[in-house]
This record gives C-alpha cells, sequence and structure tokens, in this order.
C-alpha cells in the first residue's frame, strides 16, 4: 500500500478524526484532571510542607501531556500520570520519597486515596481517575539550565532511575508535524481538513495512536500483557514520515511494531533520554500481544478502506472501535453535509460532493426533499 | 440564470458538458440520462437514471444497487420516496417541484447534485434509522435541515 492510495480520502479522514474525537477525554474530564494536578501542587507547595523550600512544579505526563488519551472501555478508571518536580539538589532518592509521600499524608483526603508503588504514589480518585504521581528532581548531569531530565527514586533500587517527559513530549509533537508539502500533492486545491473543537489540537499521528490504543484496549482488555501505550506511541512516533492520512500512519506503525516485535530483547530507549529504556519490563507475551496487535492494525486498515456505504462503515468500525463513538463520528459526517446544503456551500463535482474538502466545482443550488410523510 | 426555458438540446448539451461520463438520449421527447454517481468515497457507486420531458418535473431513479428498506424495521418506506409502498420501485424525491425546480434551470447542475444529496441522507438513514437531511412532507412546510 502507498501513501497516494490513502491521500484523496478526506471524508473517511474526517470520520477517523470524529471518532478519535469521541473517543478521548472530554474537556470537562480533562478540566478535571488539571483541578486534580493543581490541587495536588497547591498542597504539596503550601509554607507548612517540608517541601516547601523548593519550587515544585506539578504536572501531566503521557497521554494527557501528548494528546492522545483514549476513555477507558465500560466504567473502568483512566490513569493519569503526573510528575512533581521538586527543585531540589541535595535530596538522597528515599528521602525525597519519604518527605513526599508523608506530606501527602498529612491530608485527610489524600490518605485515603493513597498506595505506594516502587515508584510513585498510587492516588484513586472519586471521579473515576487514577493518578499515578511520580516524585523527580532534575537530573544535575545535564547541568542546571535543564529542567527536563529527571532523576527517579526507586524504592527497591533504593537510588534513582532516569526520565524525561517533557521532553518525550516535545519530542513527539515535533515527530506530529505534517512534513507533506500539500503544493507536492496531487489534489493540491483541497481544503485542509477542519480543526477540531476538542481539547487538543489534533494530529494524523496522535488520532492514529489513539484508535490504536482503542484496538489494543478492546483485544486484549485487561491483559496484564497488552502492548504498553508508550511502547506503541514511540514505535509510531518513531516511524511516521510527516504523511496526512491517518490510516497511513496506522499501517506504518503496524509496520513498526511487527519490525520491533521481531527483534530479540529489543530495546526502545526515551529519544529524549537515552537512559530511559520503555522496553525494560517487556516479556515474551508482550511481544508477542504486540505482533498480534500489528495483524489486527492491518486488517482493520484494509477492511476499513475496502467498505462501501455508510451502514456498512458503521459495522466495520464499531466491530473495531465500538458502536456508540462510531455512531457519533458518522453523525458528524452527515451534520456537515446538512450545514453545507443549508449555508449553500456544498460543491459537486465527478469526485462526488465536497462535504468535507472543497471538490472545487460549482456549488448545488437549493432543494427540499419531498413527497410522503416519513 | 436565464428567464426562459432551455431547450431539450440546450439541456442535453449542458449535461454532456457537466457529466462525460453519462449516456444521454432523447427519445421520443424524453430526455434520459444514466451514468454512475459516487456522491462520496465513503458511498457505494450507484447506477442512476434521470428523465425530463420539456418544460415538466424531472423524475430520477436508482438502478443499481437496488434502494432498500432497513432490515432493522422492514415495515417503514424509505423517506422521501415515490412509490413509497411498493417495494423495490421506490425512487427519490430530491426536490419540491414548485419550490425548487424551474424549466429555466439545467438538469445537469440541479438533479445531480441533489441526488447526491438524497443518497448522502439515505445511507445516513440506512446506518441508524433517522432521516435527517430534512425536506418537506405532504401538507407540511418545513424547508431545510432542522
Amino acid at each position: 500500500m502507498t501513501a497516494m492510495e490513502f491521500e484523496s480520502n478526506h471524508d473517511l479522514e474526517f470520520i477517523l478524526s470524529e471518532l478519535a474525537a469521541t473517543l478521548q477525554l472530554t474537556p470537562t474530564q480533562h478540566a478535571a484532571a488539571v483541578g486534580h494536578y493543581q490541587a495536588l501542587s497547591t498542597w504539596l507547595s503550601a509554607d507548612e510542607s517540608p517541601l516547601a523550600a523548593y519550587d515544585i512544579n506539578v504536572y501531566a505526563q503521557g497521554s494527557m501531556a501528548l494528546g492522545t488519551t483514549v476513555k477507558p472501555l465500560s466504567d473502568a478508571e483512566f490513569d493519569l500520570d503526573f510528575v512533581c518536580q521538586v527543585q531540589a539538589a541535595d535530596l538522597d532518592s528515599l528521602d525525597l520519597y519519604e518527605m513526599f509521600v508523608s506530606r501527602l499524608e498529612a491530608n485527610e483526603t489524600y490518605r485515603t486515596m493513597l498506595t505506594k508503588k516502587k515508584r510513585c504514589v498510587c492516588l484513586t480518585y472519586a471521579d473515576s481517575f487514577h493518578a499515578d504521581v511520580i516524585p523527580a528532581v532534575p537530573d544535575p548531569a545535564h547541568g542546571v539550565s535543564d529542567h527536563t531530565n529527571l532523576l527517579i527514586p526507586d524504592r527497591d533500587l533504593k537510588g534513582w532511575t532516569f526520565s524525561n517527559p517533557r521532553g518525550f513530549a516535545g519530542w513527539f509533537k515535533e515527530r506530529s508535524r505534517v512534513l507533506v508539502r500539500r503544493g507536492l500533492r496531487a489534489d493540491a486545491n483541497v481544503e485542509p481538513l477542519p480543526k477540531l473543537a476538542t481539547v487538543d489540537e489534533k494530529t494524523p499521528l496522535s488520532i492514529a495512536i489513539q484508535l490504536i490504543k482503542r484496538l489494543r484496549d478492546r483485544s486484549f482488555a485487561d491483559d496484564v500483557n497488552a502492548p504498553r501505550s508508550i511502547v506503541l506511541t514511540t514505535l509510531a512516533a518513531l516511524e511516521y514520515r510527516g504523511d496526512e492520512s491517518v490510516l497511513f500512519a496506522m499501517m506504518t506503525a503496524a509496520q513498526a511494531f511487527e519490525r520491533f516485535a521481531s527483534v530479540s530483547n529489543p530495546s526502545l530507549f526515551n529519544p529524549a533520554n537515552a537512559k530511559e529504556n520503555f522496553a525494560d519490563k517487556l516479556n515474551a507475551s508482550q511481544t508477542a500481544n504486540l505482533m498480534l496487535l500489528s495483524s489486527k492494525i492491518k486488517t482493520a486498515v484494509s477492511a476499513i478502506i475496502s467498505t462501501r456505504g455508510l451502514d456498512s462503515l458503521r459495522e466495520v468500525l464499531a466491530a473495531l472501535f465500538g458502536d456508540r463513538p462510531v455512531v457519533a463520528a458518522l453523525k458528524r459526517f452527515s451534520d456537515r453535509h446538512n450545514e453545507h446544503r443549508a449555508a449553500r456551500t456544498l460543491t459537486y463535482g465527478a469526485r462526488g460532493l465536497g462535504i468535507v474538502a472543497s471538490t472545487g466545482g460549482s456549488i448545488a443550488p437549493r432543494n427540499n426533499y419531498f413527497g410522503p410523510k416519513k | 440564470m436565464s428567464s426562459s426555458a432551455l431547450t431539450m438540446t440546450e439541456q442535453m448539451i449542458r449535461f454532456r458538458r457537466t457529466w462525460p461520463g453519462f449516456h444521454v438520449t432523447d427519445v421520443r421527447s424524453v430526455l434520459v440520462a444514466r451514468g454512475l454517481i459516487e456522491p462520496s468515497p465513503l458511498m457505494r457507486v450507484y447506477a442512476v437514471r434521470i428523465e425530463y420531458r420539456s418544460e415538466t418535473s424531472p423524475s430520477v431513479f436508482v438502478e443499481s444497487p437496488k434502494l432498500t428498506r432497513r432490515p432493522a424495521a422492514p415495515d417503514v418506506p424509505i423517506p422521501h420516496t415515490y412509490k413509497e409502498h411498493d417495494i423495490g420501485h421506490e425512487h427519490p424525491c430530491v426536490f419540491h417541484p414548485e419550490i425548487d425546480w424551474s424549466p429555466t434551470m439545467s438538469l445537469s447542475d440541479t438533479v445531480v447534485p441533489w441526488l447526491m444529496s438524497w443518497l448522502v441522507d439515505y445511507e445516513t438513514w440506512l446506518t441508524h434509522g433517522v432521516w435527517r437531511g430534512g425536506g418537506i412532507e405532504h401538507g407540511k412546510p418545513r424547508r431545510m435541515p432542522s
């Protein structure tokens, strides 16, 4: 399959974007999550906090920072990942962890929500969120001006591990940029896909990752060996070549998963910190599942591009991603058609109607469907 | 737009120019245009027929694939069709003869895009059973999608 096969189908790309927008956290849920880390920040940096001596910055990492959130299936809890960055150079790893935990335990609410883990503290919120909060300090090895490379306490190692979530997010954003020049394309006169009114600016790569994660969730449910989001995201972003097609980005990601799963003992380093290996806990089952997911993606993409008829498309997409979000996305397509009709901006030509991207032809005049009662 | 009715020859010339893929004939003063339309790459390709007798209202037919009722509700007729109770012979009502159409209009610029739009709303209706394209029912003036 080539990029060209995917490029002309703006209507399909629109539906996939709408589908991803339905799958991600709603603006309300997003705002609730931000509220949680802001409250955490306030508590940790209050005057009476033992951490108050240091600058504290609490922020989201992972899918929330990348714009690739996917709501959990059914009523499962959504996992948030927060970093609590403490600008301290003189703390021992376990001291940092203990100061962090004791400050949280001093709060009636946090005490009941808290579970200690190897590297983080897990907080269970009443509104269906879990937050893994990692305490961290800047890594002095990167110099005083670098605030993105971090040291994270590891209670088993009784020492530090390395990370760079902000560096990763910056790298991901760079990778997401559409590199294909519109002028180089065969159909240069089409309008770009509309900006979606969503929490984040959507890119073909972020949409592809959201759809892949949804396929993962539906394929592996609660399997602890389901491929991890960070592995899927990094591999997909490394392989991405700036194509505008979501389906093409999914296909290239599937190829990257397959190649990665074929290597024995693969490593996958954080592109922003070569000391952080995302594949360090990868086991044989996870590798096998990654291979399986790759083939599921390829089958899904083939099925989607060969389906004709909105009703058939609903069935194909619903089997892959769930019926409710698919119906919502198809309704948005129908809305767009009828908004164009009402505004008299619906173009037509040999390639059909300009529902998503203008066909560049004439505008259809007004019409009223007539006929018997429905 | 010209204020006088287009002749059959003018209609045929315009039709062939706009839709070169269509086969247009004039049989005993009835213009018949047959061709394939594809309203969206997501949708089926439809073989359609347009019939027009000078200074009347054109009729449009979907030849294949056949229009169908929803498998989930076979008792419900296809919305906005003529012969709605004659299963297998329904044909779309894509415009209001008194409001939308006049013989000064070119068939090629009206009924073809209207039929494409009707098919979008038809496939959407097939998908979840709701007609979202608006329209005017007999005795119920309502013009555009709500």
